[in-house]
């Protein structure tokens, strides 16, 4: 029956895709990269909501002080 | 990439967070309703009068809005706002467009979910399972789901395929895959019949979890713990590895929810071995996941993360509980019980529930404007885990104990009844889910504006363990993801004509092969009572395929064959029986019985919990409406086309397939071994040992009491419905011979069913219960003359029918819709016996004798037939 074959299909392009991680290290470090790209961006998006929300809160403070 | 922090930089420069949270509070209003709706017809399993006489009618209406409004309504709502957070933040750049978001969140809402609610409500539906919205719903679904490509695929494309992140992988995958599944999945079953339109439903049921629910929990899994814990996962080799298998494997499971069906084994065996490897697959991407957590503790000290964490650990369970219940021998035992709703709870309410919720706190707490509280946030957690906990682990208990009553051949009300306090358990877990998400809603409107940027930085400045790798782009890789790609695309294909399109060619073949010549389709009325059951979602409760496993075979009868479903489109197969399966329903109950179970079911059948039907009806069961009646006429086509080609369709269907060990199962079984079905001249079995009279009366309460009522006396709720009437037990006198006779072989044409389902024992004690209720009489006894007139009248008027010796056997009788009485084992009293002379039995062919006979004639004639009593005068 065909799916066993496509079955079999997944297992041998898993199989592949193991071996090229094992032998080759361009191979692994690239597949591993993308986490730390990721990593990057999140960190600097959170940045950008920290220093947004810090300059929020002290110019609301400024302006409560000016108030009073 | 993101650019550097600036001060002149704000998160809502990249992300529209007014998109993030209309979508976060879509979710928690449509949650909150669709769990009103769980609740309402959960309550119906215990105490099914409880929402009063209209609300329960709409018992099926209801399941349609809670399954539709979780998927849609929740987990819809709860992904788009992740993906309004998510997909900027992964891709550094904007989502196409915030106008067409704003027309998507309008879409989305009020034209799919909440008009699709108004549409299954009112009665406009198909019954496909995951896909009751009406087609005019799925034409909008799909443009929606084409706006949602519009709108988040194009920030991943700007970048090359090896830069991209396992979530931004999943995403696309989901966008993808969904928008081809879903009119595979909803509108083909309305193309096609019988098992072809199965095959599509059960490759719908799980494309609609593997390629739309749970890509997008996973992206929220693969976001949140390395975004929150401030480390990158733990191996994106895995994460991919996972994702790829996940892909090619998850369309090629869908036949695995028809195992032991008449859809070709080769298919069911595929789907079952995919199945298995896809366990295999998610133990790989759930180890990820737990190593991406590691140092998190037990319980990670951010709400967002706990939820996470039992995300992952929901999804390993159910994952690994889907892999197992697809393997025959457990599947032949679980399948249609509450094990499978425990299952689907745990997959849809707790993996991808936390995971969604994991997504909105995630992107709520980086919404500038936007207050949380973390105390009713993390008291919402502990609310739902213990509420998903009790409710699944009940649910499965349950589905053990239906499963082995189902194997043990007891009776099917035994199954319902001691179903019943799991079931109350599950509305009472029902109190913590509901609180939990109100408290989530309330956690989301207190508390500080700021936590949430001050949670973030928090973690954000853990270390981050790990280093750019800053060699060339490698071709190899982008190949290889390309190549995944396509063969992933090409699987996705390959699943629908595998499970789909090939099984409909070798069922069209079956079809061809063992159908009769002729076959009869749906008259107007028929028709019409078939989309009245598919509107109230009956398919829910009574299954319509008797699958090919040996207690199938006992307790309903022959194998559902591929052409009995030719004309059935969509299939109504159905995936759980509350009640017992329904394919060979027809002829197995007289219309005024089942016309009294559709106006109120626990009239006839106290233990039912199946709602009632009271607006089909002029306020009473014997004054059926339209509706009603062809609701009625609906039931009786169940089964008739097979049983009318009996038996030349039998013989020619097991010819041409001589070598097909299913087939031949299948022609070579009882076509209809309903247990309550009347059969008359059947041999009867020796009862044995009687229970215990408490258990004989424990019986006669919850079997007979509906009809012939609690004393016995006919007049029992649903007496006045029936024509005949149920017998007043205390009016006559019964061998137990007879008792015995009527309970094994019912009486046609009489609502009066048989019993065989009971054991030896039960209906030795109900012999005798019923017995007991007989009020012996003094009577004068009658003089010579008396008599010899008696014998004279019955010679006369009723010994073609009652036959010489009283023992309802003349030649006339055989013609008769009711066989007449035997008066040699019933003997009536004589007043009874003077009643039916003057009142004739409605429903019989006794007429009332009182125009022509005179009331000496009838005395005489009524202690005459009490003399065969016993067997001779």
């Amino acid at each position: 029956m065909i799916i066993n074959v496509i079955v079999l299909a997944s297992l041998v392009l898993a199989g592949v895709y193991l071996f090229l991680w094992l032998l080759r290290k361009d191979v692994r470090d690239k597949i591993e990269e993308p986490k730390y790209r990721f990593q990057e961006n999140v960190e600097r998006y959170d940045g950008i909501v920290h220093s947004s929300a810090t300059s929020d809160a002290s110019h609301v403070a400024g302006k409560e002080q000016g108030n009073s | 990439m993101i650019s550097a922090p600036s001060a002149s930089s704000r998160p809502d420069d990249l992300v529209d967070s007014r998109l993030v949270f209309a979508h976060s509070i879509a979710a928690l209003v449509t949650v909150l309703l669709a769990i009103v709706f769980g609740i309402i017809i959960s309550l119906q399993f215990f105490a099914p009068d409880i929402a009063g006489p209209w609300l329960s009618s709409a018992w099926g209406r209801l399941r349609y809005a809670h399954t539709q409004g979780i998927m849609l309504g929740w987990l819809g709502n709860a992904f788009l706002a992740f993906l309004y957070h998510a997909v900027p933040v992964l891709t550094g750049r904007k989502v196409t467009s915030v106008l067409l978001g704003r027309w998507m969140f309008g879409l989305w809402n009020f034209v799919v979910v909440l008009p699709g609610w108004l549409l299954v409500l009112s009665g406009v539906s198909q019954p496909v399972e995951w896909a009751e919205f009406p087609l005019v719903i799925d034409v909008f679904v799909i443009v929606a789901l084409l706006c949602a490509a519009i709108q988040f695929l194009p920030p991943f494309f700007k970048n090359g395929l090896e830069e991209l992140y396992v979530s931004s992988w999943y995403i696309i995958g989901s966008l993808v895959f969904t928008l081809l599944a879903y009119p595979m999945g909803n509108l083909v079953p309305g193309l096609v019949s019988g098992a072809e339109s199965a095959a599509f439903t059960g490759l719908w049921i799980h494309d609609a979890v593997g390629l739309f629910v749970t890509p997008l929990a996973l992206s929220i899994l693969y976001f949140v713990i390395p975004a929150t814990t401030g480390r990158p996962i733990f191996s994106h080799f895995l994460s991919m590895l996972g994702f790829w298998g996940l892909f090619f494997l998850y369309p090629l499971n869908g036949t695995h929810h028809y195992v032991f069906s008449v859809i070709p084994m080769a298919a069911q065996m595929g789907a079952i071995i995919a199945s298995a490897l896809l366990g295999v697959i998610v133990v790989i991407v759930v180890t990820n996941l737990l190593l991406s957590l590691r140092g998190s503790g037990y319980l990670p000290r951010q709400t967002s993360l706990r939820f996470v964490l039992l995300s992952v650990l929901f999804y390993l369970v159910v994952s690994v509980q889907g892999a197992l219940q697809a393997q025959m021998s457990i599947n032949q035992v679980v399948h249609f019980t509450d094990w499978v709703i425990g299952h689907s709870h745990l997959a849809m309410l707790g993996f991808a529930t936390f995971a969604g919720i994991a997504g909105i706190i995630h992107a709520w707490q980086r919404i500038p404007f936007a207050r949380y509280n973390p105390v009713a946030v993390d008291w919402a957690f502990w609310l739902l885990t213990i509420g998903i906990l009790v409710m699944v682990i009940d649910l499965t208990i349950a589905g053990l104990l239906q499963a082995g009553l189902w194997q043990s051949g007891e009776p099917w009300f035994e199954s319902v009844r001691q179903s019943q306090p799991y079931w109350m358990v599950r509305t009472l877990s029902a109190i913590p889910v509901t609180a939990g998400f109100m408290l989530l809603f309330y956690g989301l409107f207190t508390g500080s504006k700021n936590y949430g940027a001050e949670d973030v930085t928090s973690s954000a400045t853990e270390t981050l363990n790990g280093a750019h790798s800053e060699g060339p782009t490698s071709s190899l890789i982008k190949m290889s993801y390309r190549a995944a790609l396509s063969a992933a695309l090409i699987f996705f294909t390959l699943s629908i004509l595998l499970l789909g399109v090939w099984p409909g060619r070798v069922l069209d073949q079956q079809i061809s092969q063992t159908a009769p010549e002729s076959f009869f389709g749906l008259s107007a009325s028929e028709q019409r009572g078939r989309e009245i059951y598919a509107r109230e979602g009956c398919a829910y409760c009574h299954t319509q395929q008797i699958r090919y496993t040996a207690e199938d075979i006992r307790r309903f009868g022959a194998p559902t064959l591929a052409w009995e479903g030719q004309f059935d489109s969509p299939h109504m197969w159905g995936t759980r029986r509350i009640g017992p399966d329904l394919s060979r329903a027809g002829g197995t109950r007289s219309a005024d019985w089942q016309l009294a179970h559709l106006f109120d079911p626990r009239s006839v059948v106290p233990w039912s919990i199946m709602p009632g039907y009271p607006a089909y009806f002029d306020g009473s069961a014997n004054q059926p409406k339209q509706e009603a009646r062809d609701l009625l006429a609906y039931i009786e086509t169940l089964g008739r086309a097979r049983e009318l080609a009996w038996p030349d369709g039998e013989q020619n269907a097991g010819a041409s397939y001589p070598d097909d060990r299913w087939v031949q199962m299948s022609v070579n079984a009882a076509l209809n071994a309903h247990p309550g079905r009347a059969r008359a001249g059947s041999e009867i079995p020796d009862f044995g040992v009687p229970a215990s009279n408490d258990r004989g009366l424990q019986l006669w309460q919850s079997l007979c009491a509906g009809c012939h009522g609690m004393d016995g006396q006919g007049d029992g709720p649903a007496a006045s419905w029936l024509e005949p009437a149920p017998t007043d037990l205390s009016r006559y006198e019964f061998t137990e011979g007879r008792i015995a006779q009527v309970l094994w072989e019912g009486v046609e044409g009489t609502a009066m069913s048989a019993w065989r389902q009971l054991s030896g024992a039960d209906l030795a004690a109900l012999v005798i219960t019923a017995g007991s209720f007989h009020a012996p009489e003094s009577v004068i006894e009658p003089e010579d003359e008396q008599l010899a007139l008696g014998e004279s009248v019955y010679t006369d008027n009723c010994v073609q029918c009652h036959g010489e010796q009283g023992r309802g056997a003349g030649f006339a009788a055989l013609d008769l819709s009711v066989m007449p009485s035997d008066f040699t084992r019933q003997k009536p009293a004589l007043g009874e016996s003077l009643r039916v002379l003057t009142q004739g039995i409605e429903g019989t062919s006794m007429a009332p004798w009182n125009d022509r006979l005179t009331d000496e004639e009838m005395l005489a004639v009524s202690h005459y037939l009490r003399s065969f009593f016993g067997g001779g005068q």
